[in-house]
């Protein structure tokens, strides 16, 4: 049982934890290495998704990967029965002319008018470059040997079928377990609780809690949406970005072995399998058959831990696929891009999402803001503790909408000092009462906020 | 009634749970009681033994024999609260819409 950590090895868990943070904050391009991804992907499927060794299609950014999942959806339901008889066919000398012919005219359209700004500004000048050539050359480089057996004859099952949910369970019941009663039994309490803070809780909020989930959020909003009210017969696909950000995990568990801690030669190898995978590439989507592998952003920008930059999309990618977050807050560009005086209050009126009007209201101004209402009730010695340290004002806003009354609670919250104005009924006359209506209109006392 | 704000979810203590319940299965270790859009924040309770979450209409009722943290995914966007053993309601507040006229959830 290891029961202290030496000084040696405190300095090397954090030189180890920085140089996981560069894994997965990492902006330099990924090898297209075929050969060496091949042999860590085809690790993986076999012993950990039973399935067979997947073709690689590399993509720049998770954007294009969307894009181009969702175009092999919509043919896959085009062509429906025909599909395999027409593409296979045609797969040596026809293929490109089919897929041009059949498939780009019809979504071409579609996607070009009616991608929000994000992509609109970014990509469609040159998405025709980016997509179709990406498409051309995965399908005729990479993956024609691969198609009749992989792709074209499920193609519709395996893209819907993502993987990574079985991979993760896998993990947890084959790998994970086992990892954990060893590292249980042999290092004392305090020294997990070190190594789970350090590398477990500190890398997954630097990275994934943060980065990933962004992203995420981003592209459903903006891309899936978009396409699946468009384009009727698209799924939503459900991403989970496995690829350099997951790197925590692997820390957590690399580390005691450096300590000394005895794994079984399968779980060592394993382990530096996907630590090896991670170092290489950006994200990654399994399907059987076929595993996309994406470039890694170009830039990230941060505040802390958090994605944040005040002029600039706090990450981009090399085919100019972009997000702009305030604070860590996922926030429309033009928040972003916007300089504080000539914000428009228009926006803190249509704006539905809490913490983006607390960016809008942080970067606007909390006095300025107050300034364009009225005060009717504010904090009085007398008040509810919680209240007073919430800094809890009643202010009508009617001015901003044009209307005799409108309500809204200021508050300050207390982890983060940043201000809200949240608003109330406007038969909410005190403090009290809106606090009530947003209770649901229970008597309530509040005796913590947080 | 005995209330906490965790952000926009609001906690109330009650005397018992109401009926048609549906219980609510927790997922990696904590049940998620308030999803973010924005930063994939979660408003989470932690899934300890004697922590059971149920659901009706929308809305969360717990039943704890032990104390139990809510917590958020990032905790610097909000402090984790310890929720006394008890029967608790937890929703998200309510917030108004002046352009729709109508009363809403907030969303972060």
């Amino acid at each position: 049982m290891i029961e202290k950590l030496t000084e040696e090895q405190e300095r090397n868990l954090i030189n180890f934890r920085d140089e996981c943070l560069k894994i997965g904050l990492s902006t330099e391009p990924i090898k297209r290495n075929i050969t060496d991804h091949k042999k860590l992907l085809d690790f993986i499927y076999k012993n950990y998704l039973g399935l067979p060794a997947p073709a690689i299609w590399y993509v720049d950014s998770p954007l294009m990967f969307n894009l181009v999942m969702n175009i092999l959806y919509e043919l896959s339901t085009r062509f429906k029965d025909n599909l395999q008889s027409n593409l296979q066919d045609n797969i040596q000398g026809n293929l490109w002319s089919n897929l041009q012919s059949n498939l780009w005219s019809n979504l071409k359209e579609n996607l070009q008018s009616n991608l929000q700004d994000n992509i609109r500004s970014n990509l469609r000048s040159n998405l025709k470059e980016n997509l179709w050539n990406n498409l051309r050359g995965n399908i005729q480089d990479n993956l024609q040997s691969d198609l009749k057996e992989n792709l074209w004859n499920n193609l519709r099952g395996n893209i819907q079928d993502n993987l990574q949910s079985d991979l993760w369970s896998n993990l947890q019941s084959n790998l994970w377990s086992n990892l954990q009663d060893n590292i249980q039994s042999n290092l004392q309490g305090n020294i997990r609780s070190n190594l789970q803070s350090n590398l477990w809780s500190n890398l997954r909020s630097n990275l994934r809690s943060n980065l990933q989930s962004n992203l995420q959020d981003n592209l459903q909003d903006n891309i899936q949406s978009n396409l699946k009210s468009n384009l009727k017969k698209l799924k939503r696909f459900e991403n989970v970005y496995w690829g350099n950000v997951d790197v925590f995990w692997q820390a957590y568990y690399l580390f005691p072995m450096s300590i000394g801690i005895k794994y079984k030669d399968f779980e060592i190898m394993t382990l530096n399998n996907f630590f090896e995978l991670s170092k290489k590439i950006g994200f990654i989507w399994y399907f059987k058959g076929i595993c996309f592998i994406s470039d890694r952003p170009i830039h990230i920008h941060r505040k802390g831990i958090q994605l944040h930059h005040e002029s600039e999309p706090a990450i981009s990618f090399k085919d100019g696929y972009s997000i702009w977050c305030l604070h860590g807050v996922n926030v429309p560009r033009k928040l972003v891009e916007t300089p504080k005086e000539k914000l428009d209050i228009e926006f803190f009126k249509n704006e539905k999402n809490a913490d983006i009007k607390a960016e809008f209201i942080r970067k606007y101004g909390i006095e300025r803001m107050v300034s364009l209402g009225r005060v009717i009730e504010t904090v009085t010695e007398e008040s509810n503790e919680w209240y007073k340290r919430s800094e809890y004002q009643l202010i009508d806003m009617g001015k901003i909408f044009d209307i005799a009354y409108a309500p809204h609670l200021k508050m300050k919250n207390l982890t983060t000092g940043i201000y809200h104005l949240e608003a109330v009924s406007p038969e909410c006359q005190t403090i009290d009462s809106a606090i009530k209506y947003r209770c649901g209109n229970k008597n309530v006392k509040i005796e913590g906020i947080k | 009634m005995k209330t906490y704000f965790h952000g926009e979810v609001v906690i109330v203590k009650i005397k018992e749970l109401p009926a048609g319940l549906k219980q609510i299965k927790a997922k990696d270790g904590h049940y998620i009681v308030a999803n973010s859009e924005t930063t994939g924040n979660h408003h989470c309770l932690e899934d300890i033994q004697g922590v059971d979450l149920y659901e009706k209409n929308g809305v969360f009722f717990l039943k704890n024999e032990v104390p139990v943290k809510i917590f958020c995914v990032d905790e610097k966007r909000h402090d984790t609260e310890i929720l006394e053993s008890g029967f608790w309601e937890i929703d998200r507040a309510n917030e108004y819409d002046f352009l729709k006229e109508m009363k809403k959830k907030v969303v972060d």
